[in-house]
């Protein structure tokens, strides 16, 4: 395992080169970084849009590289989303809320470099601390994936979908019938035991089923930049004085290096359960900050640094916790994993059993982009914190045209064809009325995903062992976990919930 | 009635944004509901999984729609809006405003998904940017021209050159197809392999 990890790392440096001299896989870490980089200091795009932008780009790339790419995107949009956060109060992502609390009264303060510095510093400390724990859990989650059998995989799925749909939070009904109805998107084309047409008719287009990346660039992009161009809102100038203090801030990072590590522990744990993840892990951290940090309950909401330190080391130790499930299991807890969990399949890669055996290079290769992602974006951040909040700056309606031409091109990349852009549209509409109406999203892409696994691993125990797989321990305990996700799910929706600020919004 | 009255008085868009959430409910329902009107003939395999999904869907349908109208009827306070595991669409806005605003940015989506299927993408990008700069924008003539070329360059090169995508050619293909020889004919001046 450890040879394994060392092996990983090594190719990281490795060729095929880019330029004649760039490692492949380092280059698109880059890019990947860059790009999340970007995105997350745009209030109102984000990973999952970036994610499924780049997507098509990777189809002709090594897996390595290609996953190193779209990890690199989803793990830095939680460290520069704090840009504008903290300069406007606009969060940049939903997982940087609870930094708008106290980053933007230390901007009014004048003390915004010393808040960007304990946030990228506390960003990497728990990127970082994430990855060490996908790490050292491999080894721990071995000998069990390798007990499962595909009933216990058909479980896990429905279980990953079914925490995601009701722990989507107020709206656990909208959820569930989000995730049923990705479900049976996915189950559009031709049926893998008959080969019967399924809601395709005559249309040789559907046969395949529909495309994931038209599909979620339809669901989560065009959404995104329609709401963009009706806000039209505009940010003003940055700051001259906005990196001035960093240094202090780092150093504030280190002098509170106990809450920054319990911050991070918190944050891999909401990454694990499926359901939770960006939107509520700031809110967690802050509260648990709150609570148990000396004197917050007077200083917090007005400019205290830890305030800003808890939130930004959860929100980026997160994706750590996430990607358990989703490489052990093939459970995805997050849309940015579900896109994740496509980009295995387009490369041939089976979440489970596979990704920690034969392909454990792949996943120690994961790992270390994790690691160096956040390195690598805290380092950027620290340098050109200015030049990336001028890109917050940037007018609405000079990105809107680019940004969907990029998309429509994006989503033709799918299957060159013109029912990419049908698909793209009408899922972009269906996306739109989604989010307005209050229906989370996420349920829908996990169940369009899972939907061929689920239909596979099923069929596949009732062929192998009839109706006896339902007694197998693991099922009853995974059922177990389903039905206590679903009871636990629909009560807490009976209980509202306080209304987080859109992002792009204060 | 009262409710009703209450509701009258909202004009169109705010009818819309009071009932929306239920209407956006029952179209969800009457596709499932149709969706498996389809399954009937289908073979055993095929649709067994579909009803499965479907079944429990439609009737968790029924359920967020009885529970829509009993608050409907009722006339009680609108409920806070729930928190959920997404981005949340600014309500702050006035709806008019919104449905006007999105009812232009989805003509606009629609008008670059028709001049693509028209003409093709290396004609309607740049058209669709300039456009989009000028009219929607108003942006100045200078930015929007050199918004769309930079574009169309950034098209070309990742998407032409690099990725050599097969283009759709559109119902009138004639002048797609000219660019593309044109580019072609660039090809071994930039050294992009024959």
């Amino acid at each position: 395992m450890i040879d394994a990890a060392f092996s990983a790392f090594n190719s990281l440096f490795a060729c095929p080169c880019v330029f004649g001299f760039f490692p492949g896989t380092l280059f698109y870490l880059f890019v990947g970084v860059l790009t999340g980089l970007a995105l997350g200091a745009i209030p109102g795009l984000g990973g999952v849009v970036g994610m499924a932008m780049l997507l098509p780009f990777t189809f002709d790339m090594q897996p390595g590289a290609a996953l190193a790419m779209l990890i690199g995107i989803t793990a830095v949009t939680t460290t520069s989303d704090t840009i504008p956060s903290v300069l406007f109060a606009v969060p940049g992502t939903t997982g940087s809320q609870a930094t708008v609390l106290d980053g933007h009264p230390m901007a009014k303060n004048g003390e915004a470099g010393r808040a960007f510095g304990a946030a990228y510093m506390a960003s990497m400390i728990g990127g970082v601390f994430g990855a060490l724990v996908l790490a050292l859990s491999i080894p721990v989650l071995r000998p069990m994936v390798l007990l499962f059998g595909s009933p216990e995989f058909f479980m896990l799925g429905l279980l990953g979908i079914a925490m995601v749909a009701v722990l989507s939070g107020g709206a656990p009904i909208k959820g569930l019938i989000a995730g049923a109805l990705g479900l049976g998107i996915g189950m559009i084309g031709a049926d893998p035991q008959s080969g019967f047409p399924r809601w395709a008719g005559d249309h040789l287009y559907l046969w395949n089923g529909l495309p994931l990346v038209a599909v979620t660039l339809g669901l989560f992009a065009i959404p995104e930049v329609v709401d963009l161009a009706i806000k039209g809102t505009r940010i003003t100038d940055v700051p001259r004085n906005a990196t001035s203090g960093v240094m202090i801030g780092i150093r504030d990072t280190f002098k509170n290096w106990w809450l920054v590590l319990r911050c991070s522990s918190l944050g891999v744990w909401v990454g694990f359960i499926p359901g939770l993840g960006a939107s509520v892990v700031d809110w967690f951290a802050y509260g648990y900050a709150m609570q148990t940090v000396k004197g917050a309950r007077d200083t917090f909401g007005k400019g205290d640094v830890r305030g800003v330190i808890a939130p930004e080391s959860a929100n980026n130790a997160k994706e750590g916790g996430s990607l358990i499930p989703t490489i052990a299991f093939g459970v995805p807890g997050s849309a940015p994993m579900a896109l994740l969990l496509a980009a295995f399949t387009i490369h041939g890669l089976t979440p489970g059993p596979d990704m920690l055996t034969k392909d454990l290079n792949i996943t120690y290769t994961m790992i270390w982009s994790l690691a160096l992602a956040n390195v690598l974006g805290t380092g950027i951040c620290l340098a050109f914190t200015f030049q990336l909040a001028k890109i917050a700056t940037i007018r609405i309606h000079m990105l809107t045209p680019l940004v969907l031409s990029f998309v429509f091109l994006a989503a033709y990349q799918s299957s060159a064809n013109i029912g990419d852009l049908i698909t793209l549209v009408v899922f972009g509409l269906l996306g739109w009325f989604m989010k307005r109406c209050g229906w989370p999203r996420p349920p829908l892409l996990l169940g369009l995903v899972l939907s061929s696994v689920i239909e596979t691993y099923l069929f596949i125990s009732l062929r192998l062992y009839g109706i006896d797989w339902l007694a197998r321990p693991f099922v009853l305990v995974i059922a177990g976990l389903i039905v206590f996700s679903l009871y636990f799910g629909l009560r807490r929706g009976k209980v509202t919930m306080p209304v987080a600020p859109p992002a792009g919004k204060a | 009635m009262t409710r009703l009255n209450a509701l009258r008085s909202l004009g169109v868009f705010g009818v819309i944004g009071a009932v929306g959430g239920t209407i956006f409910t029952v179209i969800i329902l009457a596709v499932i509901v149709v969706a498996m009107a389809v399954t009937a003939d289908w073979p055993y395999e095929a649709r067994l999984l579909p009803r499965v999904i479907g079944v429990p869907a439609a009737l968790l349908c029924v359920a967020l729609l009885v529970m829509d109208v009993a608050r409907l009827v009722r006339g009680g306070p609108q409920k806070a809006r729930a928190q959920i595991m997404d981005m949340q669409a600014d309500t702050d806005m006035p709806l008019p405003e919104v449905a006007q605003r999105a009812a232009a940015m989805f003509a606009w989506v629609l008008g670059l998904f028709a001049a693509v299927v028209l003409v093709g993408f290396l004609i309607s990008i740049p058209v669709f940017i300039f456009l989009y700069l000028m009219i929607q924008g108003r942006e100045t003539l200078r930015t929007s021209i050199i918004a769309g070329i930079a574009m169309l360059v950034f098209t070309v090169v990742t998407f032409h050159y690099l990725l050599r995508v097969s283009w759709l050619p559109g119902v009138f293909p004639l002048p797609q197809e000219h660019v593309i020889e044109w580019l072609n004919a660039l090809r071994p001046l930039l050294r992009m392999g024959g």
